[in-house]
């Protein structure tokens, strides 16, 4: 293997289940009355956000396909 | 005789043939698909076509690992100049969840070859090689002796050492006639 396949899989999983984490928070209320604002992430670019996407749409068919033999398996 | 020196000229230089022009081999030009986006959905429309889906699915159920299989689509891919190293790695997770769905397509029972089999393994090879020129380093400086090398190096016999006299003094220069200085 020449590249590290396993590592760069893994850190694409751990990207699309941050993701799936809610990141945007209720704005917290201060004591002087006004709200706070919640840090902005960095916005991603849009070939960022179609790799993404596209990871993400295969990965959860694939989940749930898996799920579903291992149900039927059983 | 003649002749063969003749053909010893002709021949080619050992390693001649691992050199050559830059920008000679596909990977040396600018990539065909600079971008992201572009090697995506080559990558989508290459993978999910309905001619290769059987055989990648028949590939997977003969045994081949999924990231074995997106290794090499990827690597070739860069071999090839279609795109660089850097796109490569980051399409790379995409190649292996589409290969994974054309193996659930055909229901097929595959591998996704993230399992290592051995502990040794479970690292990345340079990781291995890395942690094995550090124990090589760590062992070497262990022996380091001296004594090693001064048994190659020569005694020093000072007695035999010729020593440099002082030069006698210098003629006295003749402050008379035609080059003579004045004193």
């Amino acid at each position: 293997m020449v590249l590290p396949v396993k590592r760069i899989y893994e850190n694409a999983v751990a990207e699309w289940v941050k993701s799936k984490e809610p990141t945007a928070k209720e704005p917290t209320k201060m004591a002087h009355g006004g709200l706070m604002r919640t840090p902005t992430k960095q916005t991603a670019t849009k070939s960022d956000s179609n790799l993404q996407k596209t990871f993400a749409y295969f990965l959860e068919k694939n989940v749930e396909s898996r799920n579903s033999r291992k149900s039927t398996k059983a | 005789m003649e002749d063969d020196a003749a053909n010893f000229s002709d021949m080619p230089v050992p390693g001649q043939s691992l050199t050559g022009k830059l920008g000679e081999k596909a990977y040396e030009r600018p990539p065909e698909k600079p971008t992201v986006d572009e090697n995506l959905s080559f990558y989508v429309e290459s993978l999910l076509n309905p001619e290769i889906m059987p055989k990648l699915a028949a590939n997977l159920d003969r045994g081949r690992t999924v990231s074995d299989f997106a290794e090499a689509v990827i690597t070739s891919g860069v071999a090839s100049g279609r795109h660089t190293i850097d796109v490569g790695v980051l399409v790379l997770p995409v190649v292996m969840e589409i290969v994974a769905y054309v193996g659930e397509l055909y229901d097929v029972d595959y591998d996704m070859g993230l399992k290592a089999k051995s502990a040794e393994s479970e690292d990345h090879f340079m990781e291995v090689a890395k942690k094995r020129m550090q124990e090589d380093e760590a062992a070497d400086f262990e022996d380091d002796d001296t004594s090693a090398f001064t048994d190659f190096m020569p005694e020093d016999e000072g007695e035999d050492m010729p020593i440099e006299e002082e030069a006698p003094d210098a003629p006295a220069i003749p402050t008379t006639g035609l080059m003579g200085r004045g004193v």
